[in-house]
């Protein structure tokens, strides 16, 4: 991050926190989006982290932390939103539906096994998940990232994989027997 | 199917697969929208520099006190002028309050906006606030621009000065202990409610609200302090914010009761406050001073707020202070 576009910003310049927010907001609609699975509501968290980013800004006092920083105020902005309670919304889903090989149909399978088994998570498990796995923190910083002991979360994420792991083991055993039969 | 110490990785690859590549257009525009019409969250931080010793401390916030007392009750002797000498605060209004004509009040359309940050040339400027009736006020040189108030100078040290404008929405129950809440039931809407709500607020050392005009407008006026021995590490953080932010001690919030937040303070600290009504809306104008700030810093202050003007454009939204939570 461009640590003189972050001082700027937290001194009061909007012209740099434009910037600045252009520089991250797909990062942060694409956490986001991972955790929440739902793009309306990613989209209201990234909103709010970012009106929060601005708001809180002078609080940072160390401009090189703004990463860690932001991915924090990121995390609380989706839980306040995962927490305002489900909402009626119309979603459709178009499921690519074109598997020409056994790999694509099994990957697809298993990108469909994955999707669900994620979605059973709570918000604080897909959290640790996506922190972890996806954008690749250590799990210190993970830990970090959502204001957490390091071991609650190592736990949160064996829970959470191991959860994935049994719900694509499951899954392997069925689809075994249609290949064999 | 393989789901053994693979596992990690094949959710990685799910999680990469599924990831977005681009946010909605939407997204900044409408944050912008919010963000240009709200103030950031500021909050003097200059305990954390706090190294002289009990004594010295009190020793620091008596001499202070004193050249503040002066400067204020400077100020207070005028009622529409330049603010010259004068030892009498204005006396308590026995009348319908007079208003005083403007001395040849600057338009401030003509005037460039006060910057929000960075060293700023000497000279007369327009300070807008979000929500706030705008002010015309002249600095001098070594003044710079403080994002949440306006003119500010030694910015995060012990020496801060600086001049803010405000609507105010409620006051914290307890200024340090601020995210237990606010006060309830809210403040009133009227001058002499939020000068009472504030005379009584606690760790603020509040003086007795007196009656004063200024620019015309009537009001009241009062001071604050901070307590010296305070350990402000024990007040409350921002939420949200990293387990290793500061703590801070913030007095109230804007009428939106949420993004606009008046937490300048460090151990000492006096705040000299003037609430004012204009034309129905409830106005108010902060003189701050940390304890450490010299006699030139005062002096130059006061000559900013001798400069004020106000224009009493109501506010577009929130005009008048909100009776929420």
């Amino acid at each position: 991050m461009d640590r003189e576009l972050v001082e700027r910003a937290r001194s009061g310049d909007h012209d740099a926190f434009e910037v600045l927010a252009a520089s991250i907001v797909d990062h942060l609609y694409g956490v986001a989006r991972l955790v929440l699975r739902d793009a309306d509501r990613a989209e209201d968290a990234a909103q709010e982290a970012l009106v929060r980013c601005w708001r809180d800004l002078p609080s940072l006092r160390e401009a090189d932390r703004f990463d860690a920083w932001i991915g924090r105020i990121l995390m609380h902005a989706i839980n306040d939103e995962f927490r305002r309670g489900s909402r009626v919304r119309a979603t459709i889903t178009i499921l690519a539906r074109e598997p020409s090989t056994p790999d694509a149909e099994a990957a697809t399978a298993d990108r469909e096994l994955l999707e669900r088994a994620f979605a059973r998570l709570s918000i604080e498990h897909r959290s640790v998940v996506v922190l972890r796995l996806h954008l690749g923190l250590s799990i210190e910083e993970t830990a970090s990232t959502l204001g957490i002991p390091v071991g609650t979360a190592k736990s949160r994420l064996h829970y959470a994989t191991e959860a994935l792991r049994r719900t694509l083991e499951a899954d392997a055993i069925p689809r075994s027997r249609e290949v064999s039969a | 199917m393989n789901a053994g110490p693979d596992v990690e990785r094949r959710i990685s690859t799910w999680l990469a697969d599924e990831v977005p590549a681009r946010a909605p257009d939407r997204i900044l525009p409408a944050t912008f929208d919010r963000t240009r019409h709200t103030r950031q969250r500021r909050f003097g931080a200059a305990w954390r520099t706090i190294t002289m010793n009990r004594p010295w401390q009190l020793a620091a916030t008596a001499v202070v006190s004193v050249a503040i007392i002066g400067l204020g009750a400077a100020w207070l002797g005028g009622s529409g002028g330049t603010g010259g000498p004068s030892t009498t605060p204005s006396p308590a209004p026995t009348a319908a309050p007079s208003r005083t004509p403007l001395p040849t009040p600057t338009p401030q359309a003509s005037l460039p906006p006060y910057p929000s940050s960075g060293a700023v040339e000497p000279g007369t400027y327009a300070l807008h606030q979000p929500g706030v009736p705008t002010v015309t006020l002249t600095v001098p040189a070594g003044w710079g621009g403080g994002g949440a108030g306006g003119p500010v100078k030694n910015d995060g040290t012990t020496r801060t000065v600086g001049l803010s404008t405000w609507i105010v929405g409620n006051i914290y129950a307890n200024p340090c202990k601020w995210g237990d809440g606010l006060l309830k039931p809210p403040v009133g809407p009227s001058v002499d409610d939020l000068a009472s709500a504030l005379a009584r607020q606690p760790l603020r050392n509040g003086t007795t609200p007196t009656a004063v005009t200024l620019r015309g407008y009537s009001g009241k006026y009062l001071e604050l302090t901070t307590p010296v021995g305070l350990d402000f590490a024990t007040c409350s953080k921002v939420p949200g914010a990293p387990e290793n932010s500061p703590s801070y001690f913030v007095t109230w919030v804007g009428p939106a009761l949420v993004d606009d937040y008046m937490g300048f303070a460090g151990p000492g600290s006096r705040d000299r406050v003037w609430i004012l009504d204009l034309d129905g809306v409830r106005f108010v104008l902060v003189a701050t001073e940390f304890r450490d700030a010299t006699a030139q810093d005062l002096a130059e202050l006061q000559s900013i707020i001798d400069s004020v003007r106000i224009e009493p454009t109501p506010p577009s939204s929130s005009a008048s202070p909100s009776a929420g939570p």
